[in-house]
């Protein structure tokens, strides 16, 4: 498995340079991410107040988290936004403004997490090797021996991403790659366009994929 | 360091069902390692009634195999003890009214239809040849014994193979499964106590004995949480026969033709040393290489043995 944690770190900063701009948000630093490996650019300067709202492309690709109220469930990725349950009830997530309200949304039970990491046509299997701690993914010929067991998983394709008890990784099975975004694991895990989020605890981390 | 096994697990210190007829019971680490004794084994308490004959040792494995008969119905505790008459790791065989169980565990954890009870699938040798053969015409006589062996080596010839389930491939509730147990994972003392927490009652931390008495490896600031059915992690596909669960195993390799253009050659070469590298490079196995390549040795001289000259 590669680690990316200048990838991260980098992104961590950009982020935290960006400064708070919603009730929820906090720097990733809890993900136990690296120290920077190194500078990011300086921030642009803010628009005067008088001026119309212009786009913040990278910040809104910064890696944030917010904190959530006891464990989450049902992660998602919903047009353009992200949405997910808490103690609260629905929530959803302003990935650009790195934001967090409560929704509408109807809560159901928490599904089960994908610890079996397969998909229907058989091309994808998670394996535990007898009397081993850890799982290994199998991709049609490609394996990924990953740290501990998979709590949940995401298939889309041929990229998963994986959350383990010590790690959550990005698996390209077509590039044949790994990309580790965190070293503490999560229980829940979930991937959208340009963004992978996964739960810890009583935090959301999202990462730019 | 010694404990009781079996199908592959783990029992010290369990109660396991049994069966009043004979029953077998492996014993990982006989011999004590200090001295060179083997340990030895026998019923605590009274047991005038069971016999304790020592077997052979499992091929390629520290295992040595115990037959136990005559035993009561109810509870028998077993023990394997040192020169000294300390005892390293026990387990109590319980045999019920019914007579007891061949499965692991005898019992289902759920009520979930697509839950099986897990049991013990040993197949012939000439029988995972036969399947390779048929399933891979791409196979020569030759790639299919390769093969073979490296099902050997990694199930230990069947004792690691539940419900033809060829490498503990794992499952979601909405196939036919069985539940393992002895399902390890280290984790950061937080992170262990969240999965504990998490777990509905069916994990915990592993103590200090625990983690001694199965020999887990453990890392500096690391805790060992262990899951017992019918936690998620537990759960393993079972399939109705060996040619079915064989599939996705065969698949898998078939894949990794795919993308090295020499696997297909070394399998039919029988260049087990080879495979093994082959198989470590795909990343297929997490173990040191040359204790891959040694195990595979021995199994395909297993095979040789029996299914003769190469046609």
């Amino acid at each position: 498995v590669s680690h990316a944690r200048g990838f991260v770190s980098l992104l961590l900063l950009a982020a935290l340079a960006a400064g708070p701009t919603g009730c929820t948000r906090t720097p990733s630093a809890g993900s136990g991410a690296p120290a920077p490996a190194a500078a990011a650019p300086a921030p642009s300067a803010a628009p005067p107040p008088s001026a119309p709202a212009a786009p913040k492309p990278a910040a809104a690709r910064a890696p944030f988290s917010i904190a959530t109220q006891g464990s989450a469930h049902s992660l998602r990725f919903d047009g353009g936004g992200f949405a997910f349950c808490d103690k609260r009830g629905a929530i959803k997530v302003d990935l650009a403004a790195a934001t967090s309200a409560p929704s509408a949304d109807h809560c159901g039970a928490p599904r089960e997490a994908s610890s079996a990491c397969d998909n229907p046509s058989g091309t994808i299997s998670t394996r535990n090797p007898p009397n081993e701690p850890n799982d290994i993914v199998d991709l049609d010929g490609w394996s990924v021996p990953l740290s501990g067991h998979v709590q949940d998983c995401v298939v889309e394709g041929k990229t998963l991403a994986v959350a383990t008890g010590s790690t959550v990784v990005l698996v390209d099975g077509v590039r044949e790659s790994t990309k580790e975004l965190s070293r503490d694991g999560a229980d829940r895990v979930s991937l959208g366009a340009g963004w992978v989020a996964w739960a810890s605890g009583a935090r959301i981390y999202f990462a730019p994929r | 360091m010694a404990n009781f096994q079996k199908h592959g697990q783990n029992v010290n210190g369990c109660v396991i069902p049994a069966t009043a007829g004979m029953f077998e019971l492996g014993l990982w680490g006989p011999v004590d390692t200090r001295n060179g004794n083997e340990l030895t084994v026998s019923v605590s308490g009274a047991g005038a009634s069971v016999g304790i004959k020592k077997a052979g040792m499992l091929s390629g494995q520290p295992v040595r195999v115990y037959q136990i008969t005559g035993l009561p119905k109810g509870k028998t505790l077993i023990v394997a003890k040192d020169y000294g008459g300390l005892v390293w790791t026990s387990v109590t065989l319980e045999v019920s009214a019914g007579g007891g169980s061949s499965s692991a565990t005898g019992t289902l954890y759920t009520k979930d239809p697509n839950e099986v009870v897990t049991k013990n699938t040993k197949p012939a040798i000439k029988d995972v040849h036969k399947m390779v053969l048929g399933a891979w015409s791409d196979l020569t006589d030759m790639g299919a014994r390769t093969l073979t062996s490296q099902f050997g080596h990694e199930t230990a010839w069947g004792r690691y193979c539940f419900n033809w389930n060829l490498g503990n491939v794992k499952s979601t509730a909405d196939n036919p499964h069985m539940y393992l147990r002895g399902v390890w994972e280290l984790d950061t003392p937080t992170r262990a106590q969240s999965q504990v927490n998490a777990s509905n009652g069916l994990g915990h931390i592993a103590t200090a004995d625990e983690i001694k008495a199965h020999g887990w490896a453990t890392q500096a600031g690391k805790s060992i949480v262990v899951f017992n059915p019918p936690h998620p992690q537990c759960r393993f596909r079972a399939y109705a026969s060996l040619a079915d669960g064989a599939q996705k195993w065969l698949t898998h390799h078939k894949g990794i033709a795919g993308r090295n253009a020499n696997y297909l050659k070394l399998l039919n070469a029988g260049d087990v040393s080879a495979v093994a590298h082959a198989l470590k490079q795909a990343g297929y196995y997490t173990g040191p290489e040359p204790a891959y390549a040694r195990g595979m040795k021995t199994a395909m001289q297993k095979v040789n043995q029996e299914l003769g000259p190469v046609t």
